[in-house]
């Protein structure tokens, strides 16, 4: 992603703040199980994809 | 060995520096030169919110900035994905219910309590955050608070203020 104008940071940062609030207002509603099944995915993203930068890079 | 000093993220920075805001990364910066040898942890509570963004967000920009953010925590960021043990989990539930039981943050706010007590429990000396809600805690009461479940209180910053505070 290109990096913003210094201009267009604050509309920017704007907008990620406001996504970041509504992603917060709906995680506050999940169950703990929810809470745990997501976190797991997000760590299997996470992994997978550092595993598959690993494998690119030998 | 000295351990390194440890710094916790909230879900906001990542996605700053995802969309390259100047404030957030002169903030990475400042923090990797100045608190050395810094690890930067992403608490449990962030991983998530991440990917519940990067799959639920209405606006696909945003969508994409949060798989952007999620897939460079380790790769680009060398950030650390912490987990936590079922004790270390349960403390913090409990200092999370005390925080918003205290009235320290909004009784909605169960995220922001969560993701300071993870930062706590963590041992964490900072939160990096731009959340409203975080940045108007009351950090002498929290640390009262978290005392007396034995858990040091991070410092909670916006990435604004680190690099004015220390970018000289």
């Amino acid at each position: 992603m290109k990096k913003p104008s210094i201009k267009a940071q604050p509309k920017r940062e704007a907008e990620i703040l406001a996504a970041c609030e509504r992603t917060r207002q709906a995680c506050n509603k999940l169950t703990d199980e929810e809470r745990r099944e997501l976190r797991q995915r997000a760590l299997a993203i996470i992994y997978g994809h550092d595993a598959k930068i690993s494998a690119r890079s030998r | 060995m000295q351990k390194s000093p440890l710094v916790a993220v909230d879900t906001n920075f990542p996605l700053l520096l995802a969309a390259g805001d100047n404030a957030a990364l002169d903030a990475l910066d400042v923090v990797r030169n100045r608190v050395r040898p810094v690890e930067i942890l992403v608490p449990p509570t962030v991983q998530g919110e991440l990917l519940h963004q990067a799959e639920n967000e209405r606006d696909a920009v945003q969508r994409a900035l949060a798989r952007k953010a999620l897939l460079q925590l380790r790769s680009r960021r060398r950030f650390h994905p912490a987990d936590l043990n079922s004790a270390q989990e349960a403390v913090a539930r409990e200092a999370a219910r005390k925080t918003l039981l205290a009235g320290l943050l909004p009784a909605a706010e169960i995220n922001d309590a969560i993701i300071v007590a993870e930062s706590a429990v963590l041992n964490a000396i900072l939160l990096v955050s731009n959340d409203s809600h975080l940045l108007a805690v009351d950090h002498r009461r929290l640390g009262l608070l978290f005392r007396e479940l034995d858990l040091p209180v991070p410092l909670i910053v916006s990435p604004r203020e680190i690099a004015q505070k220390f970018y000289r």
